[in-house]
């Protein structure tokens, strides 16, 4: 292997390309070190703070978000485990139907194609808490309201408008595979499961990732479905902190990010692949 | 035997009017009640409901101190061979009645601020009560009374008992006071620092904090941009909010009268305190470590956050809970200079002559209380509990959990024997220097446009140094200040009608 | 024309009886042609659908167009309508007819199918061969189903019932109990009255600014960091990718939230400056001057949420380059610079672009960023009416409709932004290259 010289051009390089990476980084770290930091303040509060480090350091938040729900006002266990539930089930649920409409409308031509194309990206174009008071008065009128099956329902149904990002992956998988299996006999049925699905495990994670992921950060639906503190999701519960009580919020915070972000790193591949089917490739 | 079944009918019908007639007869005797009273109050038989649970929805703070739990199952114990019960709704302190309440989401008895709660009312989401029949009836003042009344058909009727009245009070550590202020800030003898008394001495005393060498950085640091407490100043000097006591939504009085004063007095402070921090409301939250650590020496607020202190205070180590809470002390807030200049008398006359220098200030207040839903199943039963929870006992544990003074004359007697800071507050409000917050839906846009201006007024001191122009420098532009200020708000209700 | 009604004629002579059942009664002539799973499912489906018109769907449907007649009197225990509750229940009976007539349709075309069979001789299909059906030739419906009734009521429904919203007078005054009527009060007020007319063309400039500036800015930087890492002399590029992979995966709000809190006035970045001897700065708060530091520091936030996607998904697209044609460039003589731009440049733009316009679009509604960053702030300095100067078109509406109860003026300015969305995108969509290109790809 030819070794590049370090002339001093390169040298400069390197020195410029280092540190705008160690920029980067400190730039992208440091809020996430601070929130670290403060969901270790003993005293809790954000004024307290010398700058951006607590007094003192302990534990005691993290144990507290746990045992000590202010007489039912922060349950953050009961939180979490809603917001589990919520997260799992509309995964799996929304991971079906917006393979299946990103597969049907990549591989089929049929009536009606174009008008859902176009729909669908008009839907995209609305704000999307407009038609909140109407989902509000169908959830009432369903009697879905402080349960979290009705977040369930609205994430599992509205997955299908994102179909985009499968459809392009779909559309990557070149034919001849699909018609070799018709060849061999298979029902369109079959060939979805038998042969598209298993080819298609970068998207397949991260559809479900995705999916996954959302319930977790959605504030405006479910503070609006949900009523009773105890059917409330994390990420309403935490918008609802008081600012008397940061640190708690900051250790809640922390708390569900660690494993999302765990996840993120794990299957960073998958998004990447799946950030690049959205794309158009040349 | 036709005719005999016919005859029979009409003096049924004869004798069932009798008997409604004298069914009709006022029980209480004392107040005459009309037809829509009646008719609006035919709900409160006085029969409980059987089975009924009642939904109470209850403030955060009551709820972490855990005196809704003993209210609750004091209610229970109460009431447990009638047939009825309550129990705690766990949701957002802030229900949405207008939209939770008609499908059935909302609470039945709501404890809130007198302003919120009425907020609901005019649309008819509360109920009016038969408050003339209730036993605290006689015990609350009239003007808390009127911050649950609203109008209908020119008949007012009342949407809520009141059970606590809030207003600031001047929050301050007794170990904080300077040593020798017995000797030095005590002209006249009283026993209560001077600086607590007038404004005038307080400034005195903040500008000597400033130069250092006393025991706080700070004196008296407030925010300067809370229309709640500094609306205080304007009233002082001849503002109100709304006219004929708040009922009239045309009639904004923000710039009536003297209020400029007022206005210059809130931009002293603001320039005395140099600190940019008090120009953000979220000054409030960082208020009581503040006052902990020993950045200021007094604050206004309400009595309500007491604990909050004493958890500050705990949390630096220096108290323990007991110490903490003998060591916080509540005064009610000094008096203003007629001359509305801070630094025009000298403060030793402002203590001496306090009377001719001086006066009373006035401040905004407000009167949280019980309301019930429309929406509720149970009237009778939500009244019972609201009875149970403002009756004297209640009202009494209230004020030991949560240090709120109460409404009610028998009840704040009692406790000012040991705690002289709810005697004063109630005594304030029975002599109108407290104002109490308008009850009708325009208040809701009084907030936004007088933060904004307080902010602009609070700024200029700061605008000097940082080379800006000025904005309210002379009193003529103050005054204008205040004038746009009323015509925001009244194009802002006028819009949203 | 005549000829339509000929062909209906010719139509109705033709078909045998069981035809004309089905079309009386849903499913009937199935059943006799011995169908009878999915006779009995028409059938149930025709027996659902008029019950729920003869209880309550034909009121509803009434009722959307009267939004209700008796005022609620709860005091005095008058029962009454809830205009709301009407305008949606009647949408919804206008629904399920639609939904009725495509039903009907459907039962209608299978009867005449079922007929042609049995007129050729052919076996009529059991219900066995229903469902092979809809496994095989027409799985893309059978797969369709369940997304298109999901989208319909929790996508489309609340969406048509906002627009008609913007016709109504809802709103202010108007509110339940009281009842509401169709009427055009909504745009008269945008268009005529000074005030909410003059915030709506402040916030229009600032939401369209905020839109481009802040796409361009997410992308150069999420370039920007992917030609980075992409680079040779970058060793362990994995574990400089953490960084941003883990900005990405925290959830926006609590990034947002916890952003709020580190440049509030008594927060740690204001308090460095303190104790460095400069003044504080006001940041977020509700001041003249905090208007361009708010909106830098809304960019600079929205900028650490979003590049990271930006730059994994160009990672990903600049390893689809061929890099025989860098090789190629440079032995040509280019600079660094010159293939960054005439190689590097074009192909990711073209492979992004419908990524690109869905992230304008995503911007220019970004609701959540001066939500969590300026909750509660309004300028009224400016005479912005109830909008902060950093607000988006979005977040105005949200004070609008959910805070001030002005349902019908916010559903009229959320109709707007639609439309100038819709166009801006369409227009550069359709002349973008990945379109036209869309079905000769394949």
């Amino acid at each position: 292997m030819k070794k590049t010289k370090l002339t001093p051009r390169r040298a400069a390089d390197n020195l410029f390309t280092y540190l705008a990476l160690i920029g980067m980084s400190v730039i992208f770290l440091f809020p996430c070190l601070w929130l670290i930091l403060a969901s270790l303040s003993k005293t809790g509060s954000l004024y307290d703070f010398k700058g951006f480090f607590p007094q003192e350091y302990s534990f005691q938040t993290f144990i507290d978000l746990f045992n000590d729900d202010v007489n039912g006002l922060y349950p953050y266990k009961t939180w979490f485990f809603n917001t589990l539930y919520v997260a799992t089930c509309s995964a799996f649920f929304g991971t079906i139907l917006v393979l299946l409409t990103g597969y049907v409308m990549s591989r089929f031509r049929f009536q009606g194609r174009n008008t859902i194309k176009k729909t669908t990206l008009v839907l995209g174009m609305f704000p999307g808490f407009m038609g909140m008071t109407a989902i509000y008065i169908i959830m009432t009128q369903l009697g879905l309201i402080d349960k979290l099956e009705s977040l369930i329902f609205y994430y599992s149904a509205t997955a299908p408008l994102g179909y985009m990002v499968q459809k392009g992956y779909f559309d990557s998988i070149p034919n001849t595979i699909f018609e070799a299996a018709r060849l061999d006999g298979a029902t369109n049925l079959q060939v979805f499961t038998k042969v598209t699905l298993p080819l298609s495990k970068s998207m397949l994670v991260y559809t479900v990732l995705t999916q996954f992921a959302w319930p977790w950060s959605d504030v405006l639906l479910p503070k609006l479905l949900l009523k009773d503190r105890n059917m409330w999701t994390v990420a309403v519960g935490l918008f609802n902190l008081p600012e008397t009580h940061f640190a708690r919020f900051a250790a809640g915070s922390v708390f569900i990010a660690i494993p999302i972000v765990i996840l993120y790193f794990c299957l960073v591949k998958h998004i990447v692949n799946g950030l690049t089917a959205g794309s158009v490739k040349g | 035997m036709k005719k005999l079944t016919s005859v029979m009918l009409v003096l049924s019908m004869v004798l069932t009017l009798f008997v409604g007639c004298n069914g009709n007869d006022d029980p209480s005797g004392s107040v005459d009640t009309s037809d829509l009273y009646n008719q609006v109050m035919a709900r409160f038989t006085g029969e409980l409901e059987q089975g009924a649970v009642v939904k109470v929805l209850e403030n955060d703070t009551a709820v972490e101190l855990g005196y809704v739990e003993q209210l609750i199952e004091a209610f229970n114990e109460a009431y447990k061979d009638k047939g009825i019960s309550a129990e705690r709704m766990n949701i957002d302190q802030y229900s949405d009645l207008a939209t939770d309440g008609p499908y059935g989401y909302g609470p039945d008895v709501w404890y809130q601020a007198n302003d919120i709660l009425m907020k609901y009312a005019d649309n008819r989401h509360l109920l009016p009560l038969p408050v003339y029949d209730m036993e605290c009836y006689d015990q609350i003042p009239q003007n808390a009374w009127d911050a649950y009344a609203t109008d209908m058909n020119g008949e007012a009727f009342y949407c809520g008992i009141p059970l606590n009245v809030q207003s600031g009070m001047l929050y301050y550590i007794e170990s904080m006071l300077p040593d020798n202020w017995e000797t030095k800030w005590d002209v006249n003898s009283n026993g209560t620092p001077d600086f607590f008394e007038t404004y005038t001495a307080l400034y005195a005393y903040s500008e000597l904090c400033k130069e250092g060498g006393e025991k706080t950085k700070y004196g008296y640091l407030d925010e300067t941009v809370d229309t709640y407490f500094m609306s205080g100043y304007l009233m002082t000097y001849g503002a109100y909010i709304f006219g004929d006591n708040g009922a009239d939504a045309r009639d904004i009085g923000l710039a009536s009268g003297e209020s400029y004063k007022g206005a210059r007095l809130i931009q002293q402070w603001a320039g005395q305190m140099n600190n940019t921090e008090i120009l953000d409301t979220a000054f409030s939250s960082a208020a009581y470590q503040y006052l902990a650590n020993g950045t200021m020496l007094c604050t206004i607020t309400t009595p309500d956050v007491s604990r909050m202190f004493i958890r500050a205070m705990v949390s630096t180590g220096n108290w323990t809970e007991e110490e903490a809470a003998v060591d916080l002390k509540m005064i009610t807030v000094p008096r203003l200079p007629i001359s509305a200049d801070l630094t025009a008398d000298n403060w030793q006359d402002t203590i001496t002559n306090m009377d001719e220098l001086t006066v009373e200030m006035t401040m905004m207040g407000g009167i949280n209380g019980y309301g019930i839903s429309a929406y509720t199943d149970y009237p009778n039963a939500s009244l019972a509990f609201v009875e149970f929870a403002t009756s004297y006992e209640q009202a009494v544990l209230r004020n030991e959990y949560l240090g709120v003074a109460p409404a009610r004359a028998d009840a704040a007697a009692t406790i000012s024997e040991t705690d002289a800071t709810v005697g004063i507050l109630f005594d304030r409000l029975d002599r109108g220097l407290i104002s109490i917050m308008p009850a009708i839906t325009e208040i809701g846009q009084l907030w936004t446009p007088a933060e904004s201006f307080l902010i602009d007024l609070s700024t200029d001191p700061y605008r000097a140094e940082r080379d800006e122009e000025l904005m309210y420098d002379t009193e003529e532009k103050i005054q204008a200040g205040l004038e746009r200020l009323v015509t925001q708000i009244r194009d802002a209700i006028e819009t949203l009608a | 024309m005549k000829q339509k009604i000929q062909n209906v004629g010719h139509f109705l002579r033709w078909t045998p009886w069981q035809v004309k059942l089905s079309m009386l009664v849903m499913g009937l002539g199935q059943l006799c042609y011995g169908q009878i799973v999915k006779g009995l499912f028409y059938l149930a489906c025709f027996g659902l659908i008029l019950t729920y018109f003869i209880t309550t769907g034909f009121a509803d449907f009434i009722g959307f167009f009267t939004l209700g007649t008796n005022e609620e009197n709860l005091w005095l225990g008058i029962p009454g309508d809830n205009s709301l509750t009407m305008l949606i229940l009647g949408l919804f009976s206008i629904f399920i007819l639609i939904f009725t007539v495509v039903l009907y349709v459907t039962n209608v075309k299978d009867v005449v199918y079922t007929a042609r069979q049995a007129e050729q001789g052919k076996p009529i299909h059991k219900f066995r061969q229903t469902l092979e059906t809809a496994a095989d030739d027409k799985f893309h419906m059978s797969a369709l189903t369940v997304p298109v009734v999901g989208v319909s009521i929790f996508s489309i429904l609340p969406i048509v019932f906002m627009i008609l919203i913007a016709f109504t007078d809802l709103g202010g005054d108007v509110v339940y109990p009281k009842l509401a009527s169709w009427s055009f009060s909504a745009w008269k007020k945008i268009l005529s009255l000074g005030k909410i007319g003059s915030t709506f063309v402040k916030i229009l400039g600032w939401n369209i600014v905020w839109a481009i500036c802040s796409t361009a800015l997410n992308f150069i930087v999420g370039l920007g960091m992917a030609l980075l890492l992409d680079k040779r002399n970058v060793k362990g590029s994995k574990f400089w990718r953490a960084f941003p992979i883990l900005a990405y995966a925290i959830p926006g709000f609590i990034s947002m939230l916890g952003f709020k809190y580190m440049f509030s006035q008594s927060g740690p970045i204001n308090y460095c400056l303190d104790q460095a001897g400069l003044m504080r700065i006001f940041f977020l708060t509700n001041d003249a001057s905090a208007k361009w530091w708010a909106r830098g520091i809304g960019l600079f936030v929205n900028m650490w949420i979003s590049a990271p996607s930006i730059m994994l998904m160009a990672t990903g697209i600049l390893s689809n380059i061929d890099t025989s044609l860098y090789e190629a460039a440079s032995l040509d003589g280019a600079s660094g610079f010159v293939q960054f731009k005439k190689i590097t440049l074009p192909f990711v733009v073209f492979s992004t672009t419908p990524v690109l316009i869905s992230q304008f679009v995503g911007n220019f509604n970004n609701f959540g960023i001066f939500f969590f960053l300026r909750e509660g702030v309004i300028s009224n300095y400016a005479d912005y009416f109830l909008a902060s100067d950093t607000d988006l078109l979005i977040n105005w509406l949200y004070k609008l409709s959910v805070d001030n109860n002005y349902y019908s003026i916010g559903a009229a300015i959320s109709l707007i932004i639609f439309l100038i969305t819709a166009s801006l995108s369409l227009m550069v969509y359709v002349r973008s290259a990945a379109y036209k290109q869309e079905d000769t790809f394949q």
